[in-house]
């Protein structure tokens, strides 16, 4: 279930692209300002903006796959199978969690790189 | 016996949706549920399938007491909701796939069950399609597949077939048909009388949430042979000739459709004279009798008719 839950919120390609492209194109163009004028760590402040960013978009993300299945007809069908309501919940939870932990480790580690480099 | 309704009640707020309503399903059976959209169809759909706990009464499944959480009813209960309920952002097969997970089924087996049910609902050349690119015939067809993949003893249709294509229709009917022969139990609920009648073995006629006539079509209709049907074509229908017609003694029932009155009368009573002297002046087109069908049951029953009530 959890994995049907990960596929689901994974179909969004454009919106995960755009999610990761656009922090990794500010943190390139801020590393290139940094490095230019010495104005300090900026770098870290966006990372752990954009982690931040990402556990929010995880959280809204798990809300509206619950509203898409529990607020609407399929709330019935799905009640309708011998699966624990409380399981389902926990799958769209988790699988928000995954994806937005997914988003940040990859920020965390183009930032990392940068760092370094 | 496969489910038994014992006097159930359900009230939303001041509302009684269902009123007393009792009926019995046995094994290998088409149930008929038939009835006006607001008569307490889906309500008692939904109290069977454990959706709703009622307020009195009691409902058995299986010989088992349906509080809505035993899972072993579940289990053999497919569930086909009225809206159409898969999602549209996954293929069909991922959508059957994860129903059928939800029934415990896993790897070869669902794999194989997946192949069975995309030939039975005809989608086995669009099982890596979205449903998002499907006419409403095939995603209905897509919403009963996902219904049947665990192999139910006991499948529960709730209107499947609204808003679809006549072709998508008679698939579904047929598809009733062929499971109903292979063994497995259905309770079809609809308003449009010529499914029912298709497929139906027994019909239950609800309104106002509660049974008002149960029987096989045949017994149906026997209980109103007595009556006559005139119907009168007129070039243009009026309400107040209808309170003419009906304050007329004997005369059951009035429905104008379509420019047309559909006259009651007990049989072997002859009210012609009268009739043809209060709709002269509209102008009579034509003027006939007919045999009756279910949906003169449900019109003698219950004074409505059932397409009326929907549009």
């Amino acid at each position: 279930m959890l994995k049907f839950y990960i596929l689901r919120s994974s179909k969004e390609i454009l919106g995960h692209l755009i999610l990761i492209l656009l922090p990794i194109l500010l943190i390139s163009i801020f590393n290139y300002v940094n490095s230019s004028y010495n104005i300090g760590a900026i770098n870290s402040v966006l990372t752990i903006g954009f982690a931040l960013t990402f556990q929010i978009y995880g959280s809204a993300l798990s809300f509206e796959t619950l509203g898409q299945d529990f607020l609407s007809p399929m709330r019935n069908r799905l009640l309708a199978t011998p699966v624990n309501p409380t399981k389902i919940v926990l799958s769209i939870l988790f699988s928000g969690i995954i994806v937005s932990f997914l988003q940040t480790f990859v920020v965390l580690i183009f930032s990392f790189a940068k760092t370094i480099l | 016996m496969i489910l038994k309704m014992e006097n159930v009640i359900k009230r939303f707020n001041n509302h009684l949706a269902l009123d007393y309503l009792s009926l019995e399903v046995n094994k290998g059976e088409v149930i008929g549920l038939l009835g006006p959209n607001g008569a307490g169809k889906t309500t008692c759909i939904n109290s069977i399938v454990g959706l709703l706990p009622v307020d009195e009464g009691e409902i058995t499944v299986f010989n088992m007491k349906q509080d809505g959480k035993n899972q072993d009813i579940k289990r053999k209960i497919g569930f086909v909701t009225q809206e159409i309920t898969i999602y549209e952002d996954m293929t069909a097969k991922e959508n059957l796939a994860f129903f059928g997970s939800l029934y415990g089924l896993k790897k070869a087996e669902l794999e194989n069950r997946i192949n069975e049910v995309a030939k039975i609902i005809g989608l086995e050349d669009r099982l890596n399609d979205r449903p998002g690119h499907f006419s409403g015939g095939m995603k209905r067809r897509l919403n009963i597949g996902c219904s049947i993949l665990h192999n139910p003893e006991l499948l529960i249709m709730d209107e499947p077939t609204v808003g679809i294509d006549p072709q998508s229709r008679n698939y579904i009917l047929d598809f009733v048909k062929k499971v109903a022969a292979e063994g497995t139990t259905v309770i079809y609920t609809s308003h449009y009388i010529e499914e029912v009648e298709a497929v139906a073995s027994r019909i239950y006629i609800v309104d106002q949430g509660h049974v008002i006539a149960s029987g096989t079509l045949k017994e149906l209709i026997a209980r109103i042979k007595g009556d006559s049907h005139i119907l009168v074509d007129v070039k243009i229908a009026r309400e107040d000739k209808k309170d003419e017609l009906l304050a007329l003694t004997d005369v059951k029932e009035v429905v104008i459709k379509d420019n047309q009155y559909h006259i009651i009368i007990p049989g072997g009573i002859s009210l012609i004279d009268k009739i043809v002297s209060i709709l002269a002046p509209l102008g009579i087109i034509n003027m006939n009798s007919k045999q009756p069908t279910l949906e003169d049951v449900f019109l003698t029953l219950t004074g409505k008719q059932l397409r009326d009530e929907v549009n």
